[in-house]
């Protein structure tokens, strides 16, 4: 345990060029005009979720521009341990992320509403708490599916031969899932689509598949990351 | 733990490595405890691959490596510091950075002496690795292995492009280390005017290939340097004489002191260098090829 919190740290200390209060509110400053210029919360999540992917990609970077893949061993860190510490990295750091940008847009679009009434589709959108735990889950869902399509690919072919094909794969996913959005959203004006859509998110099947995806994913991600990193030679 | 596996901060036993165009074969060697073994050969030999492989970076086809007399494994590797020309640390870090993520992975780390040994090489803490010179980045990799104690150090071409004021702060620091005769050294460097001041053993690879295991002294005496005339060697005298070089005026190479009564006393034999040493046995790599 005392290893995976020093690991965490180091991992935390690997990105900490792109998490200063400088590039934060740079960020932050495009998340405003990206939500002002869409006006959807939807399309701040998904701003979120690639962002979260964008810093995992940089830890990637950072540690094989500088070669760090050597330091881990010599700080008695398996194979294992840096897949396992990564993996549990990536999905929190994904999941800070999110909620982060999430609840930020959020209050942008809200702000923006009270500002300039009508010009977004917020007042369309039910954010009840069963609502928002589905979103949640699909979100949560979206994510770890993305980390387990891209990280075994990092693990296996370091960042420089990697980037080019990891980065189609959240790029695929951000467009199914913004087309799922857009689908639900575009149903709103058609009462039993939307309907139908609801029931689904709102039945108990739906929470069971987001829930055996999940695991499923990261079994999968933390098992192909694992046989390849440790066939590499640093 | 036997007391002469104590004698031993290293045991390396039959090593192996297959990459395309290259084997690391059969590699067994010693690093005694108290001492500075020097890691020779030309680029290409093998040193890196021995090094990263005793350390965990790459994983060895077949082999083991006994640290202390104990089996080792990747957690015994907070026992050994390891220098090389370029730091595996991300570049923006400053000391304070770096010292907050190593001192929670050793549980010997020493704040005190991190801080002291910074202040020994005047390294700025807060200035970025990026920052620092060559010399002082092979310093702040010392300084972090003496902090955490380790007891063993591993040293990868530290000192390739250093002037020599750098070159003989970083040996007399390494003198230091051993002085205590609890501590080892194993050095890999192309440089072996380095090791010639202070390897008590040196340890010669080539081509993938153990060539010596022993002290210093026993592979100095063991070579000299010969020189000759031409036609001064008959066939079976020229097969003695390793890497042979000919040229318009005669030969040069070099022998095996078992060799000498074999060899003609007109030639002039000399003390050769562990560069010369390395030079002539590659020549006779090629030769053979």
């Amino acid at each position: 345990m005392r290893k995976l919190g020093a690991f965490l740290r180091l991992e935390l200390k690997t990105i900490a060029e792109q998490t200063t209060p400088l590039y934060i509110a740079l960020y932050l400053i495009a998340l405003l005009l990206f939500v002002l210029t869409t006006q959807s919360v939807w399309m701040g999540v998904v701003v979120g979720i690639l962002s979260a992917v964008t810093l995992v990609n940089y830890l990637f970077h950072v540690s094989e521009k500088n070669n760090m893949d050597a330091l881990y061993p010599l700080l008695g860190l398996s194979r294992k341990d840096v897949v396992c510490g990564r993996c549990i990295f990536g999905f929190l750091l994904t999941v800070v992320v999110v909620t982060i940008v999430s609840f930020a847009s959020f209050l942008l679009v809200a702000a923006l509403d009270a500002m300039l009434p009508g010009l977004r589709e917020m007042a369309e959108i039910d954010f009840s708490v069963p609502y928002a735990s589905q979103l949640l889950f699909l979100l949560t869902t979206v994510v770890v599916t993305m980390g387990v399509l891209q990280l075994p690919i990092y693990f296996k072919m370091g960042y420089s031969r990697a980037k080019n094909i990891a980065i189609i794969i959240p790029s695929i996913i951000v467009l199914i899932f913004a087309g799922f959005m857009g689908f639900v959203m575009g149903a709103n004006s058609v009462g039993d689509k939307l309907a139908a859509v609801n029931a689904f998110l709102d039945s108990p099947v739906f929470i069971v598949m987001c829930i055996a995806v999940l695991v499923f994913a990261a079994l999968v991600s933390y098992r192909l990351s694992l046989k390849f990193y440790q066939s590499r030679d640093f | 733990m036997s007391s002469q596996s104590q004698s031993k901060a290293l045991e390396i036993r039959s090593l192996r490595k297959s990459y395309e165009g290259f084997t690391l074969d059969n590699i067994s060697f010693d690093v005694p405890n108290g001492y500075i073994t020097g890691f020779i050969g030309p680029n290409g030999a093998g040193k890196t691959t021995t090094i990263k492989l005793l350390l965990d970076i790459a994983m060895a086809d077949s082999g083991s490596v006994r640290v202390f007399g104990e089996e080792k494994s990747i957690y015994l590797n907070n026992q050994i510091g390891v220098v090389t020309d370029e730091p595996p640390f991300a570049d923006f870090w400053s000391c304070d950075d770096l010292e907050s993520v190593l001192s929670a992975f050793y549980d010997r780390w020493d704040k005190l002496a991190f801080d002291s040994h910074l202040k020994r090489f005047e390294i700025d803490r807060k200035k970025a690795i990026k920052e620092l010179s060559r010399g002082m980045k092979v310093k702040l990799m010392i300084a972090v292995a003496l902090s955490h104690d380790a007891k063993i150090l591993v040293l990868d071409e530290p000192t390739s492009g250093l002037d020599p004021v750098a070159r003989d702060e970083i040996c007399t620091l390494l003198g230091d280390f051993i002085c205590d005769e609890k501590h080892s050294v194993l050095f890999s460097t192309h440089i072996t005017s380095d090791l010639e001041k202070i390897a008590d053993y040196v340890v010669f690879i080539l081509d993938g290939r153990l060539i010596f295991n022993g002290s210093k002294e026993e592979l100095i005496e063991n070579f000299v340097h010969i020189k000759g005339g031409r036609d001064e060697l008959s066939v079976e005298q020229r097969a003695l004489v390793i890497g042979i070089r000919e040229h318009g005026t005669g030969f040069a190479g070099m022998a095996s002191i078992s060799d000498i009564e074999k060899l003609p006393n007109t030639a002039v034999y000399d003390p050769i260098t562990l560069d010369e040493m390395i030079i002539y046995f590659n020549k006779e790599l090629k030769n053979n090829a």
